[in-house]
């Protein structure tokens, strides 16, 4: 037998009323007026003597527990108690629950979802397990993981599926059957495997059970749902007031039945005020664009942002998606040098877009300098250099971010140059003539950016979440600052890094991902904390922070202290079109190795509400009955005997 | 005679008039042996002679033997008061016929014995107090008189039994049978003032005068019950659990009454308004305990 279920719990608010019948019981009623010889020995008679309260004790008299009784049998009866039959078979069981977004789905118009009634059925199921046989419990998430091994003790089990909680992700119902297909596969005695599911799959292929018997329970009703499919966020220029704005892209999709007329709203993370909306009007099975500008300020740049779809149906998680909102467009850019007078910082202060702070190469260690800025030291290679791109222009011979710099070479002829490098891109080297270079030992058959003959010119020292360029020689050693391809270099620098700055570290995730943080150079531990999640630390190394996958949908904050304080927040959508189609698809079962499937909706319940009914009505009978019977007054003699015996004691 | 006493009732009394004790004296001369020296012819004891004696009750024939003067000393002769304390509080006003009627024929019916004893008979009438107090008379010639007393006693006001009792034993400097007529639904120490009564040489007689509507209660529902002396209000939902709670406290009276007699040697006779008088005079006649 299954456990309880009250399929109308409001009826239990029937039960409110034995407050009114307690009441009615207590409170003080019109009496007929007799006139007696004396009041003195009822007054002693210890019965609704209470003349001047307002309430007289309760007192457990038989008709009031009889009405209690039969309230307590209507509220049980309306709420419509029942029990679904039925015993599980096998000596061993896995119970595979769908975790996946599509159960976070509402049922009805309650608050319940889809995993609430997976788990009141998971429970069942463990209830109604044969005596001596075991379970475990699987999670079929975007990874399948057991969440309990075999147990006997159906306390744990069921405690092992209250845990159970529905993530922002795809889920892989096949993976976890696999699981558990693996997990009985070893043991003797009969098996058997209890899906529990909305049948809103994110994959479609056939659930391969490898012929242990499969028993398939779903578990939802039909729900209209809209939702964000996709969501990208750039910075960009009103091409009408030639103003900065930040310009952000939603996919809207309707997986329902009825046309939604819905709003987008977008909301800076932390503040209430929306910063654009719009009103939409989604066909069934329509995908629709929406694109949403805003003039962020300059306390909004980096913030997390929200665009909110309104009003909220059947599934939450996918009614919000997360994004971040653009930095500027205006790109810091350190120019530290040696020498009064740089080719680089002339080509960097015709861009308007550029934002150029002047150090001297020994002000690095010391001056603040952006954290997304890109660096150029000209004439140097110190050790550490802050900001996030680096690009050092005729370093000193020796080590220099990891290239060797070789001794001097006069005249080098410049034959060729990587054209697929975005440093390089639109530009040609020909025609430049390089008095005298250094050259570069660089690493791989892509890390020689310019060559002459054999000797490089230009190397690429990048490292993982970093951009590095290594200049071997002095621009004002050579003609290239005459020529239009200096400018376009200088200008492909930048823009690189204007693209590295606007993922901010790590670029937006899906839901069940790991997060790849990209984190300075010499970071050891960053933390991490987000929906969800509570903050914890995370090992770096070589420049990348690897983040468990995120199960929620929302903003990630990952943070450090040394050797820089710094930080980058991720944003983690679940935008999963076919997570988002909560209709039920088919399910396939592969029974292919034997043992059968079966795909069925949870047995219909046994309801006690009828015998209910028919108890409180024998128990109003009785009451009935007891209330108006004859009252016979007791025997005076006897009564009083306990009395007299005292007083003849006394005497 | 009156409607207190019929002939018949009459004739039966007299039957009954013989077998009436009255165990206390009062110290005038009646037909009663008392238990005093006095001046009767029954012997009671010698006793050696003192000065100022009198010389006529000297034994002149056992000085002659013995040479000792000795007195011989002979009982009283005594009457007795018999003393009908009638409870006329409104709380006797209850009943058909009310209970003030039943006591008022019980004490005539006590009178009229008393009477016919030669012995005196004297009518007072109980409230908050002895509300009324009626003078003694004696032999068959007053009956008339006492008939008249008890007439005139009509039901008001509140009860305090033991401050009547009280009063009695106050304006009685001589002792004699004190019946008490009354319901006893007197929350007072009247158990109190009966053994003070008791202490003073009274032969106390306790009747209670019940009605049917006391003994077995007819009400049924949510009642609130006025008291006839107070105007108390009382609010009683009448089930069987109240029934009997009230059966257990009226019981209580009872068996409190009940002890109080014993422990003074008193008869107690617990009578119904409509109970048949001579049946309740036969119980007090036998001195009985009900």
């Amino acid at each position: 037998m299954g456990a309880l279920e009250l399929l109308n719990k409001p009826g239990l608010w029937l039960l409110a009323g034995l407050g009114p019948l307690v009441l009615l019981y207590i409170l003080k009623i019109k009496r007929e007026r007799v006139r007696v010889p004396s009041t003195w020995l009822w007054q002693a008679a210890k019965r609704d003597l209470m003349a001047k309260h307002p309430f007289k004790r309760l007192i457990a008299e038989l008709p009031l527990i009889l009405q209690i009784l039969a309230l307590a049998a209507l509220a049980f009866a309306l709420s419509r108690p029942a029990m679904r039959g039925g015993r599980v078979q096998g000596d061993h069981v896995a119970i595979v629950v769908d975790t996946s977004a599509s159960m976070g789905t509402r049922v009805g118009e309650g608050p319940g979802t889809r995993l609430d009634d997976a788990k009141a059925a998971a429970k069942e199921v463990v209830l109604a397990l044969a005596p001596g046989s075991d379970a475990i419990v699987i999670e079929a998430a975007r990874d399948a993981r057991l969440v309990t091994p075999l147990e006997r003790d159906g306390k744990h089990l069921r405690a092992a599926v209250e845990q159970l909680a529905a993530q922002d992700v795809e889920g892989d119902l096949g993976a976890a059957v696999a699981l558990a297909a693996d997990r009985l596969r070893g043991l003797g005695g009969t098996r058997r495997i209890v899906v529990l599911t909305d049948g809103a799959l994110a994959r479609s292929a056939p659930i391969a059970a490898a012929g242990i018997p499969t028993d398939v329970r779903t578990v939802g009703d039909a729900q209209e749902n809209a939702a964000i499919v996709r969501m990208d966020v750039r910075s960009g220029v009103d091409p009408t007031t030639k103003r900065e704005q930040a310009q952000v892209f939603v996919m809207l999709e309707s997986f329902g039945t009825k046309p939604r007329d819905l709003f987008v709203t977008l909301v800076v993370d932390g503040k209430t005020d929306p910063v654009a909306s719009r009103r939409v009007l989604v066909k069934p099975g329509e995908k629709v664009p929406v694109v949403l500008t805003f003039e962020p300020s300059a306390m909004d740049r980096g913030a997390g942002l929200l665009a909110q779809l309104s009003p909220k149906d059947a599934l939450a998680a996918d009614d919000v998606a997360y994004g971040r909102v653009p930095a500027g467009q205006r790109m810091p850019v350190t120019l530290a040098s040696r020498a009064p007078y740089s080719w680089m910082a002339r080509a960097l202060d015709a861009d308007p877009q550029v934002s150029l702070q002047r150090i001297t190469v020994d002000q690095l260690a010391t001056v603040n300098v952006d954290p997304d800025a890109l660096v150029i030291v000209e004439g140097a290679c110190p050790a550490d250099v802050p900001g996030h791109d680096v690009v050092v222009v005729s370093p000193p011979e020796g080590r220099c971010l990891g290239i060797d710099v070789g001794a001097v070479v006069e005249q080098p002829q410049v034959t060729s140059w990587e054209v697929g490098d975005p440093r390089l891109r639109f530009l040609t080297m020909d025609g430049v003539h390089v008095s005298r270079a250094r050259g570069l030992a660089a690493q791989g058959a892509t890390g020689a950016l310019l060559r002459a003959g054999k000797t490089t010119l230009m190397a690429d020292a990048s490292i993982p979440g970093r951009s590095a360029t290594i200049l071997g020689f002095d621009v004002g050693d050579s003609d290239w600052p005459l020529k239009a391809s200096f400018v376009l270099f200088a200008r492909n620098l930048v823009e690189q890094a204007r693209v590295h700055r606007a993922q901010g570290g790590a670029a937006p995730v899906t839901t069940g991902d790991p997060l790849r943080v990209a984190v300075p150079a010499g970071v050891t531990a960053v933390k991490v904390e987000g929906p969800g999640m509570p903050e914890r630390e995370i090992a770096a190394k070589g420049g990348f922070a690897i983040v468990p996958a995120a199960p929620r949908a929302g903003l990630y904050r990952v943070r450090w202290t040394a050797p820089r304080v710094g930080s980058v927040l991720i944003p983690a959508n679940l935008t999963s079109e076919k997570e988002s189609d909560v209709r039920a698809k088919p399910i396939t079962v592969d029974a292919s190795g034997g043992g059968g499937a079966a795909i069925r909706a949870p047995e219909p319940h046994r309801e006690w509400a009828p015998w209910l009914a028919l108890f409180a009505a024998l128990v109003l009978a009785l009451d009935v009955w007891w209330l108006t019977r004859r009252v016979k007054a007791p025997s005076p003699v006897k009564v009083g005997a306990k009395i007299g015996a005292k007083a003849e004691a006394k005497a | 005679m009156t409607a207190l006493l019929e002939p018949a009732f009459l004739r039966e009394l007299e039957a009954l008039r013989r077998r009436l004790q009255l165990r206390a004296r009062s110290g005038g001369g009646g037909e009663h042996v008392g238990k005093r020296r006095g001046g009767s012819a029954e012997f009671l004891e010698h006793r050696a002679y003192t000065a100022g004696d009198d010389l006529r009750r000297m034994d002149w024939l056992a000085f002659a033997r013995t040479g000792e003067p000795v007195l011989k000393t002979f009982r009283t002769e005594e009457d007795v008061v018999v003393r009908l304390v009638v409870d006329a509080s409104a709380s006797l006003d209850a009943g058909t016929p009310t209970k003030l009627d039943a006591a008022k024929r019980l004490a005539a019916a006590v009178g009229y014995m008393a009477l016919a004893g030669s012995e005196r008979t004297q009518v007072l009438a109980a409230g908050e107090g002895l509300t009324r107090t009626f003078d003694a008379a004696r032999g068959k010639a007053a009956l008339p008189k006492v008939l008249r007393d008890l007439e005139t006693l009509q039901p008001r006001g509140g009860t305090d039994l033991a401050r009547s009792i009280d009063a009695v034993l106050q304006r009685a400097p001589r002792p004699g049978m004190l019946v008490v007529f009354s319901d006893f639904l007197d929350a007072g120490p009247f158990d109190q003032a009966l053994g003070r009564a008791k202490a003073a040489g009274h032969d106390v007689a306790i009747v209670q005068i019940l009605s049917e509507e006391e003994l077995h209660p007819p009400y049924d529902g949510d009642v609130a019950f006025e008291d006839a002396e107070t105007g108390a209000v009382v609010e009683v939902t009448l089930d069987a659990a109240a029934l009997a709670a009230y059966t257990e406290r009226l019981n209580g009276l009872i068996y409190a009454l009940r002890a109080v007699a014993k422990r003074l040697g008193a008869p107690y006779i617990r009578a119904s308004n409509v109970e048949p008088s001579l049946a309740v005079v036969r119980r007090l006649v036998s001195r009985a305990v009900d």
